[in-house]
């Protein structure tokens, strides 16, 4: 839970035992990942139930290692929606550092150096999408459209419209992804976690963090309180981009190739896994916590799907369902959750009306929370 | 009493309303005579607006009745109310500015039609003449985005007349308008009245409560303190608090001039708001206040003095130093700090009480880069108790405050940035006695302090009575300056008075001219 993301309902510490419990499941229910929780651990069930492969160590490893990719960039994203803004452009930089990084180690550029370049790149790009958006006043949305489409030409010009491989198998290349820790863990997985105790510290914890809520939250009380809110829109500009080429780069030396079309749509799962997350499109709400989950269950999703053999074209149907469901019950617990008691909560989500409506505090109630 | 409950057309009887741990209202009783402007006045919190959603059917009351006409009713929701003849009309104006007028009158419940299409010839002409009747000069076929508030508030009474309204509620409906406006409003209110409406004036200015209303019902804490046909503002104020005010005026002591001068302001030029030739001065403890007009340059003057707006010419010094301020950054870096009129403009409504009052200090709080949890809440702590704010806790979404404590809230941000110069814009508008009183002190102790203010407010009342100095700005220039014995409401309303008596007459004569040369 994150320390700064809004408010947060305190509970008394008291009696151990059952009241104990109580507060404990109230503790959670009030959580604003709270919804995507419970989801999660159905969707898991579910497909336990429904596949003897789904919980195996096997499995499990795979489908955190097929999230990392995407749970790198999702971390980023969820800065940049806090703060209010979006980037269309990731899956484009996530092929953009792929490909010049190749095409690089191809000019005979040490892969070490080709990397660390190819990384800057991504950040350049970052930086100027954020000077778009916040200098020429574009809206993020066409801003990082127009950017998306000349970086992927960009990245097809590069590449000569072909796969790139990747031939090294060095320790650079062990590092970036193709190793495996204790011959076990794959090391996109240790990067996956390194990104997200990062972004969890930063955002939960920092006065960076503090002012990327506070910019989301309101852009103009931030400016008021002396926060350089443009600073804070363009660090996270490319904090994002930095991050879509880091995952390019961990997905290249995973699969050793790369191909010049990849990455197309991963922008759009990034804010998919974030707003299921909780984090609300708006900006100034949201939490790291959530975005994990959120991309962990896309993951599983795919995974669960393929395992139990259903028809591939239907996948994308039931992530979609899972977004609009995801969207709906998030903005009826931020509704619920201003005001309203947590049992009351529960009742409404399992769609029970309190008579007369007496589950609604007034709006200047004071001291009616626990 | 007997003889006045066969006129009551609106009654309470014992009406209780309780909101988990809340008792927002206990047990209340009284009646509304038919064609009576009804005052209802209390504290934040005392009980009106859960009282209003009870009338309104939006709430149904835990015990008691509802009697309309000495029948008992029961509400199940808005539209049994609405049923009923009864009309709410909000301070919030729930307007659709991209309509016209007569779009909004007849939004709800049913437009003219003929056939399947809207007869919008009809709606203009129904509109027109129930706009007429409110003395309202608006054109139906307008859209309502170019109206002034007055002509909204306007519109929304004819919209409740459109439904053939008895009982009008008028819930704060005055706090976005100027003194003409209200005017304008009350005569309207005087006309109905003669017609047999009736309304329940709910509003936090005694003057004006004092000035329309028959007769005056008192909440506090959700308990029924009486209904008076005194409408002394005094003698009200005293029932809503429940205790001697003791009102707090400053005490002007050594002169401010014999202090060290802090900022000092010369030939300030900002040409999209229009100001321009500002110079003064400002010395160290002293309150000066800032007196015009809506649209003189008051709220313009604060914001280009914070980096908000950008100067065109002149010149800030803080002491012997030229202060280079482009944004509100560089302003707080100098000691500045902002208390804006508008809340929707300062607060974070998501986020917590915290998080508010730390937004300006937050680099401050850090230990090894990292936020220091217990600092943080140490300093929201401090101020919730050292200016009571009225919270469960300061993990509390500031949303959920009210009014007054969200302002203590903002307040408390700018007193723990410890500013040396406090611009504040409109500190107490739209706020209880108690909290105003607060607000007040504060602010008093904090020159007391050595802290330089300079406070712009419309309430002349206050001015004089906080300030040891007032200028006077119109045009976006400063015309005149009042201190001593000289500052006192009537000087203060004369000087604004003739220079827009000026304005008029010049104006007129441009008109003028400008007629004779066609």
């Amino acid at each position: 839970m994150a320390l700064l993301d809004g408010a947060r309902p305190r509970v008394r510490k008291t009696e151990k035992g059952k009241a104990g419990m109580r507060n404990l499941l109230r503790r959670v229910l009030v959580m604003r990942e709270a919804g995507v929780l419970a989801a999660l651990i159905l969707i898991m069930l579910f497909f336990g139930l429904f596949t003897t492969t789904f919980f195996t160590a096997t499995n499990l490893t795979n489908v955190l290692r097929q999230s990392a990719v995407l749970g790198i960039m999702t971390m980023a994203v969820t800065f940049l929606i806090i703060s209010g803004e979006f980037d269309l452009s990731i899956g484009s930089t996530f092929a953009l550092s792929a490909v010049m990084a190749t095409v690089m180690m191809e000019h005979g550029i040490p892969m070490i150096l080709a990397f660390l370049l190819a990384l800057v790149l991504a950040a350049v790009v970052g930086f100027l999408n954020g000077v778009i958006v916040t200098k020429l006043r574009i809206p993020s949305f066409i801003a990082t459209l127009g950017t998306m489409m000349i970086i992927r030409s960009a990245v097809l010009m590069a590449s000569e419209r072909r796969p790139r491989v990747l031939g090294d198998r060095g320790l650079v290349a062990c590092i970036f992804g193709g190793g495996e820790l204790f011959g076990a863990i794959p090391v996109p997985i240790i990067w996956l976690l390194v990104v997200v105790a990062i972004s969890w510290v930063v955002l939960a914890k920092t006065p960076f963090g503090y002012k990327v809520y506070a910019t989301g939250g309101n852009i103009q009380a931030a400016k008021l309180s002396g926060i350089s809110t443009d600073r804070v829109k363009i660090t996270n500009f490319m904090l994002t981009s930095f991050a879509a080429g880091l995952a390019g780069l961990i997905s290249l030396c995973f699969l050793r190739m790369v191909a010049p079309v990849q990455g197309e749509g991963y922008e759009l799962e990034a804010i998919a896994a974030t707003v299921i997350g909780g984090t609300a499109l708006g900006g100034g709400v949201g939490s790291i916590f959530g975005a994990f989950i959120g991309s962990f269950m896309l993951a599983i999703i795919k995974n669960g799907l393929v395992l139990m053999g259903t028809n591939p074209y239907l996948q994308d149907g039931v992530l979609g369902l899972v977004i609009l469901v995801a969207v709906v019950v998030n903005l009826r617990l931020a509704a619920a959750r201003s005001g309203v008691r947590p049992m009351a909560l529960v009742r409404r989500l399992v769609g029970i009306r309190s008579p007369s409506g007496s589950d609604q505090q007034p709006p200047h109630a004071q001291g009616g929370s626990p | 009493m007997s003889a006045s409950e066969e006129t009551q057309v609106l009654a309470f009887e014992g009406v209780d309303k309780s909101f988990g741990g809340v008792h927002a209202l206990k047990n209340v009783s009284f009646g509304v005579l038919a064609g009576e402007v009804h005052g209802l006045v209390g504290e934040n919190g005392a009980g009106k607006s859960t009282l209003i959603k009870v009338t309104g059917g939006v709430y149904r009351p835990d015990a008691g009745r509802i009697l309309l006409d000495g029948q008992s009713v029961s509400f199940h929701g808005p539209r049994d109310s609405e049923a009923q003849g009864i009309r709410i009309v909000h301070q919030e104006v729930p307007i659709c500015l991209n309509l016209t007028v007569a779009e909004n009158i007849f939004l709800h419940p049913s437009p003219p039609k003929r056939g399947v299409l809207l007869d919008r010839k009809e709606m203009n002409r129904r509109s027109g003449a129930l706009l007429k009747r409110l003395g309202s000069s608006s054109i139906p076929s307008r859209n309502v985005g170019g109206c002034s508030p007055a002509e909204r508030q306007l519109i929304l009474i004819a919209k409740a007349l459109a439904e053939n309204a008895r009982i009008v509620i008028l819930d704060e409906a005055t706090s976005s308008l100027s003194d003409a406006e209200v005017q304008i409003l009350f005569q309207v209110i005087r006309n109905l009245k003669g017609h047999g409406t009736t309304f329940l004036f709910v509003s936090h200015r005694l003057n004006e409560v004092a000035s329309i209303c028959d007769r005056i019902t008192v909440l506090r804490n959700g308990e029924y303190i009486g209904t008076y046909e005194n409408s002394d503002p005094e003698f009200l104020t005293e029932k809503i608090v429940g205790k001697e005010l003791e009102n707090i005026v400053r005490k002007s002591e050594a002169t401010p001039f014999g202090g060290e001068l802090v900022l000092e302001v010369k030939g300030l030029r900002q040409k999209d708001a229009s100001l321009s030739e500002i110079s003064f001065g400002l010395y160290e403890g002293e309150v000066l206040g800032l007196a015009g007009l809506r649209g003189a340059g008051r709220t313009e003057l604060l914001e280009t003095l914070f980096g908000l707006r950008r100067r065109d010419a002149g010149t800030l010094s803080l002491g012997s130093e030229r202060a280079n301020v482009r944004a509100p950054r560089d302003a707080i870096r100098h000691g500045f700090g902002f208390l804006t009129e508008s809340r929707n403009e300062a607060l974070y409504y998501s986020h917590s009480v915290r998080s508010n009052v730390a937004s300006v200090i937050i680099d401050r709080l850090k230990r090894y880069g990292l936020i220091h949890g217990r600092r943080f809440s140490k300093v929201a702590k401090d101020y919730v108790k050292d200016l009571q704010i009225a919270t469960p806790s300061i993990h509390t979404e500031v949303r959920s405050l009210s009014g007054g404590n969200q302002q203590k809230v903002l307040l408390a941000r700018w007193l723990a940035a410890g500013p040396r110069i406090l611009l504040l814009d409109e500190p107490t508008r739209g706020v209880d006695v108690g909290a105003k009183n607060e607000i007040r002190k504060r602010i008093l102790d904090l020159a007391a302090d050595g802290v330089s203010i300079v406070y712009v407010s419309l309430d002349f009342e206050e001015l004089v009575q906080v300030c040891d100095r007032v200028l006077i700005i119109s045009q976006g220039k400063l015309i005149d300056e009042l201190t001593g014995d000289d500052l006192t409401v009537r000087n203060i309303v004369r000087k604004i008075n003739a220079l827009e008596r000026e304005r008029v007459t010049a104006h007129a004569a441009q008109v003028g001219a400008v007629a004779d040369a066609v």
